[in-house]
């Protein structure tokens, strides 16, 4: 699904992450790490918002640096902490996203109503509390039609409700063929959430992790 | 002491001027890159033996106190580690408050220092007593304003009915995203700039007819203008690298995303294009005033690929500035035809920010 390869980066000539090659199949893939072990980097590269040294490349097909555009209309990402304008609503934000990532207007409905975003939908975003931002992130995260979706502490913040509405459309998505990135300090069921793979982030790469099954 | 000063200099005083370099850098260039000290010491005297006059330097400074003050109200009522000042002794907290807020006035203090060293030499009592009690009497106003503050932390957002209706029918596009961050951010650079940038405009076309000008002088004027919206480009770069990075993730092609910048750039510079447009001289036709208008447009597109091509401070990207202009100084004394510069600009632009743009990303 996602072929990465001699990927490199480094934030003023210190070697943040370095993956020689890694090829993360179909599914839902589980990324652990220390705080500041460069999952957020790993992520935030994936998605296009940092550039690195080395190739990205998805389905076989699209490549982040030769098809930018087909590449980031199928990979979307939904960050830990977001941040934006917060004279802006998060309807004025949604439209925007939704509109270049062409999502249907019924999808965005559905996300806005999934989410419980309805209410405070057209109030300026500096009035949300961080769970309101969190919610309003993930709308943006699952618009469109991607083929990959980054989640990075997908569930921090977030209420019991939504926490399970996030895992529930994780598991729909994942039965439609989207596959999924995710981190997350907190445990998940794995009756809830089936994780194809887990694999840790620490010593500067990424390595598989082997599950019980495996040993 | 130092324990209880330390975390709000850094949260007020630090952050103030900060977030307000872009509005110093643009003081800087109109009051000290117009005027030289020889002037400033011949307005001072002026202002010293004219009452109205000195007024004028009076109501700056009060507006600089108020933009001051609101900034450390802001903080104050949305820092809830702030609140623990309410802990600190009566006493102890007033003196600590004055102090801090005596920082955020310094450049009102260090000018009316300065006018009060022209009054001593000029035996200027009455007019030096007047300036110390009205600086020691803007020193003074913040306090009553922010114990008021301390004391009614988080205040509940009011924007108005006329907001919450506009925001309920339409919805910003993003072309104005920008726009609208500089005018509830950034009002006083925004205002200063374009004032500076347009007085510059108007002075050339001024000058125009007074002697035997060519349209040199329009792209000189446009040149200025053009360098003056430094802090603004910067302003940009940095609102879309720390709050709208989501941008980057958006399936948009490049040449589309530089139509973006390029719209948002001409927006930005619209005014000075109604104003030369509008007063162009007559042996200068409209397509050629455009051209003009178009090289400042290259210019700042420019100076936002620059960005992209390597993250630097805001000083930096400013102290970078003086060679290019001297450059495009030369080039447009050399007779380059206007039309070849408005091109060749927009073209490198394009290039570097074709070339630069998904190479970049913010360092802090």
């Amino acid at each position: 699904m996602l072929a990465v390869r001699n990927f490199r980066k480094d934030y003023h000539n210190r070697l943040v992450l370095a993956i020689p090659q890694m090829d993360f199949p179909a599914g839902i893939h589980w990324l652990k790490g220390r705080n500041g072990s460069g999952k957020t980097t790993f992520f935030r590269s994936v998605a296009g918002l940092l550039p690195f040294e080395g190739s990205m490349v998805l389905d076989g097909r699209y490549d982040i640096r030769r098809q930018p555009v087909e590449y980031r209309l199928r990979v979307n990402y939904g960050e830990a902490e977001p941040l934006y304008p917060q004279f802006l609503t998060g309807w004025e934000l949604i439209r925007w996203v939704a509109a270049t990532k062409r999502a249907p207007a019924s999808q965005v409905d559905e996300l806005i109503d999934l989410f419980g975003i309805r209410e405070f939908i057209k109030t300026p975003i500096g009035t949300y509390s961080s769970g309101m931002l969190k919610k309003t992130s993930l709308v943006l995260a699952f618009l469109g039609n991607p083929q990959l979706i980054l989640l990075d502490e997908p569930l921090i913040t977030l209420d019991q409700a939504t926490t399970q509405a996030v895992i529930d459309r994780i598991r729909q998505n994942r039965e439609q063929g989207i596959s999924f990135l995710l981190s997350s300090h907190q445990d998940v069921d794995p009756s809830e959430l089936p994780v194809d793979s887990v694999w840790l982030v620490q010593h500067q790469t990424l390595e598989a992790m082997p599950q019980p099954a495996d040993s | 002491m130092s324990a209880l000063w330390t975390v709000p200099e850094k949260l007020i005083v630090r952050q103030f001027y900060l977030q307000n370099t872009g509005l110093f850098l643009v003081v800087l260039m109109l009051g000290f890159g117009f005027l030289s000290s020889t002037e400033h010491i011949a307005l001072a005297t002026y202002a010293l033996t004219d009452w109205s006059f000195l007024g004028a330097y009076v109501v700056l400074w009060v507006l600089y106190t108020i933009h001051s003050l609101r900034f450390s109200l802001q903080v104050v009522q949305k820092t809830d580690l702030l609140q623990l000042f309410r802990l600190i002794p009566p006493g102890k907290r007033v003196v600590l408050l004055y102090f801090l807020h005596l920082q955020l006035l310094a450049p009102v203090i260090g000018y009316a220092g300065f006018m009060i060293w022209v009054g001593n030499q000029q035996n200027a009592t009455a007019a030096n007593t007047g300036l110390v009690v009205i600086v020691s009497l803007l020193s003074l106003l913040p306090l009553p304003f922010v114990e008021r503050a301390l004391r009614n932390p988080n205040p509940e957002q009011f924007s108005g009915n006329i907001s919450a209706w506009l925001r309920q029918r339409f919805a910003t596009p993003y072309g104005l995203f920008f726009i609208r961050y500089l005018f509830r951010e950034q009002p006083a650079t925004l205002l200063l700039t374009k004032i500076g940038s347009c007085l510059g405009i108007l002075g050339v076309l001024a000058l125009y007819p007074t002697d035997d000008y060519d349209i040199r002088l329009l792209s000189l004027g446009m040149l200025l203008s053009a360098a003056l919206q430094a802090g603004i480009v910067f302003e940009l770069y940095q609102f879309e690298a720390n709050q709208l990075l989501l941008l980057r993730n958006l399936p948009v092609s490049i040449g589309n995303r530089l139509l973006g910048y390029l719209k948002i750039i001409a927006l930005l510079i619209s005014p000075e294009a109604v104003l030369l447009i509008k007063n162009h001289p007559a042996d200068v036709s409209i397509p050629a005033t455009l051209f003009v208008w178009l090289f400042g447009l290259g210019l700042v597109a420019l100076q936002y690929a620059t960005l992209l091509a390597r993250h630097r401070s805001r000083d930096r990207f400013m102290s970078l500035l003086f060679w290019p202009i001297i450059g495009c100084f030369l080039l447009i004394m050399y007779r380059l035809p206007v039309w070849a510069l408005a091109l060749a600009g927009l073209a490198a632009a394009t290039l570097l920010f074709i070339r630069t743009y998904y190479r970049s990303s913010w360092e802090e």
